[in-house]
């Protein structure tokens, strides 16, 4: 009897701790479920009655917007720069990170903090040279410009998580493998790499999530509807006179699935990633 | 197979000397221990011979080659580390084949060396775990593994029992010893743990602050130091000593230690001779101060009356804290002693162990004729 009261008292003492997490999860999942719902509705529906369920389910939103606004091609698009993205940031930040993180030579610190200062100038004063850059190269208004510049812009992030990540990794490794007959760049092929799985998932995510999700530097620098990504084309309906509130619902949804998708795969990789080294 | 040679080697981190002028020879088969305090540079002097660390000055030989500039890999050295550096995302079998594969080895070779060695290191059913599967000992022996697989000229060993319990410490000390003997390859150790290196090397090189203060064989060690460092090292519990003065009068020697006086046997007087009159230290050895009530036989005696401070019961013996005129000394002694805390006690310190230190140098005064008795 005793023991019973004694699980009711420990629920009560925990109650307010619960209740605290479902008002935060509920503040998290309320837009989520807004931008769903709100994708299976009229736009009549949504100006009238913007937070209540559809009166019919509309599926055809997700068709219609997949094809007029030809997100078939911004979804190969965002799927070719992303991954793109992803895979040279990985080579040439793991390779760097290496470099700054167990080479010794001249310059080590302040080549790597000339890769920082990156991460100090926000985008607005980027973007002005940026532009003119791409455009003095003839990069402006090309896929391969854009995955350029989301190289550069994620390069810096990714070798100080990369550099940190290796210079935790122990030095009887390298030593070990260095008495095998690893040359450097065999360690970072086949010892590196291999440990740092955890390390590049996670960091693959951010880069992809970061890239899939970018906006504004697509917007500036891609003129052809045939080379949009996928939230470039969100704007296809709206206008100045008129937004399609339902087919941007839809389109929102067709441009957040893949990351969710990316995100629930990954997601063990990306807390190992993250924890990883926390603890021993 | 091959001999190693140091040849005044020096090694700086900045403006810090922490292996200094090494002079070293290391004869082919031998099994040669380096030991002394964290910071000795006993470990140093191991990864310069590996190559993994560079040399400042000097030279150093595997074999006739000098290898100052030869890549580790070239050395024709395996090493076994204190965290056995396996690579955790390969099997057993991988990581010690990885050398051989990297080397261009046939698969065959490679086959038959990786099960050979497995299977004699007791870890052939092992062969397909991955390290973090293994416990302490299982991956202590597939680095063993992963060394001999090699078949090298050199065995380098870095402190490679420090992550075991006791208990397999003890097992894998005599594995190894068992594993040098049938090798019969040279071996380099490095252990800071004087019992390892008093057990299984053929020879020990006893290092402090980056300069050798000794190499001798275990037993020349402890019964000869050089030195008050090995005397002290060497040992445990360490030796006992006593600032002294040494005198002669009507031709008997006396070390003179203020709240007691020792007489110096006449087979010894000759060495200390140089130093009558002046300070010295006196060093005395638990294990020759006994209980009184229970002497071994053919000990020069010479008897103290002193205070028990603390007893230890070892089992097989004990360890007991004495105090007489404000000098505290280490006993060890027969396990049926009396001995009880607060008591008096009768010890008897046997003279003929006794061992005398230049105060200055700190070095032994009877070092040199002793060696001399032994050659």
């Amino acid at each position: 009897m005793e023991l019973v009261s004694g699980n009711w008292q420990r629920r009560l003492r925990s109650a307010p701790f619960y209740a605290t997490l479902i008002v935060i999860t509920a503040i998290t999942l309320v837009p989520i479920v807004w931008v769903f719902t709100s994708a299976l509705k009229t736009n009549k529906e949504i100006r009238e009655n913007a937070l209540g369920l559809p009166g019919e389910w509309r599926f055809q939103n997700y068709v219609d917007a997949w094809f007029e606004a030809s997100f078939d091609q911004y979804f190969i698009n965002s799927i070719f720069i992303s991954v793109t993205t992803v895979l040279i940031v990985l080579f040439l930040a793991s390779l760097a990170a290496y470099a700054f993180a167990k080479m010794r030579f001249p310059g080590n610190q302040p080549i790597f903090f000339v890769f920082l200062i990156g991460m100090a100038f926000p985008l607005s004063a980027k973007l002005g040279p940026l532009l003119s850059l791409m455009y003095e190269l003839n990069l402006a208004n090309s896929r391969i410009g854009l995955i350029l510049v989301y190289v550069a812009g994620s390069l810096p992030f990714a070798i100080l998580m990369l550099r940190a990540f290796f210079q935790g990794f122990p030095p009887e490794l390298e030593d070990s493998a260095a008495l095998d007959g690893c040359s450097r760049f065999q360690f970072y092929l086949r010892i590196l790499l291999p440990l740092s799985k955890p390390s590049l998932m996670a960091l693959g995510i951010f880069v992809f999530m970061g890239t899939w999700n970018e906006f504004f530097q697509a917007l500036l620098l891609i003129n052809e509807d045939s080379k949009r990504t996928l939230p470039l084309g969100l704007t296809a309906f709206q206008d100045e006179y008129f937004t399609d509130f339902a087919l941007s619902f839809a389109g929102i949804n067709i441009t957040a699935v893949p990351v969710i998708i990316v995100y629930i795969i990954f997601q063990r990789n990306l807390i190992e990633g993250i924890t990883v080294g926390s603890i021993k | 197979m091959a001999g190693v040679t140091f040849n005044h080697v020096s090694k700086d981190f900045g403006d810090l000397r922490v292996v200094s002028d090494l002079n070293i020879e290391v004869q082919d088969k031998e099994f040669l221990v380096f030991v002394g305090p964290s910071g000795c540079g006993k470990s140093t002097s191991l990864r310069m011979l590996a190559g993994l660390e560079e040399i400042t000055e000097g030279e150093i030989l595997i074999g006739d080659r000098v290898v100052n500039n030869v890549a580790p890999k070239d050395r024709d050295v395996a090493m076994v580390f204190q965290s056995y550096a396996l690579y955790p995302h390969m099997t057993v079998y991988d990581n010690m084949a990885f050398g051989l594969k990297l080397r261009k080895t046939p698969k065959k070779v490679i086959d038959e060396r990786v099960t050979e060695a497995a299977n004699e290191l007791g870890i052939g059913h092992l062969l397909d775990r991955r390290p973090r599967q293994l416990s302490g000992g299982q991956r202590q022996r597939v680095a063993v593994g992963r060394a001999i697989v090699r078949e090298p000229a050199v065995f380098l060993m870095d402190e490679p029992l420090s992550n075991l319990d006791a208990k397999l410490r003890v097992e894998a000390r005599s594995f190894i010893s068992r594993l040098h003997q049938r090798l019969e390859t040279t071996f380099i150790y490095v252990t800071h743990d004087q019992v390892e290196a008093m057990t299984m090397g053929t020879r020990i090189c006893v290092l402090n602050e980056g300069e050798l203060q000794q190499i001798d064989s275990p037993f020349n060690l402890y019964h000869n130091p050089h030195n008050i460092f090995v005397a002290g090292f060497i040992g445990s519990p360490s030796m006992n000593f006593f600032d002294a003065t040494l005198t002669e009068s009507n031709g008997s020697m006396v070390v003179d230690v203020g709240a007691f006086s020792l007489d110096v046997p006449e087979s010894k007087a000759d060495s200390f001779r140089s130093h009558v009159g002046m300070d010295v230290i006196c060093g005395i050895r638990p294990e020759d101060i006994h209980d009184t009530n229970y002497l071994p036989q053919g000990i020069i005696p010479a008897n103290l009356t002193t205070n028990v401070e603390v007893v230890e019961q070892m089992g097989n013996e004990v360890i007991i804290y004495l105090e007489n005129g404000g000098k505290n000394f280490i006993a060890r002694t027969d396990p049926r002693t009396g001995a009880s805390v607060g008591n008096e006690m009768g010890v008897t310190f046997n003279l003929d162990n006794i061992h005398i230190f230049d105060a200055t140098t700190e070095e032994s005064l009877s070092y040199e004729s002793k060696r001399k008795e032994v050659a």
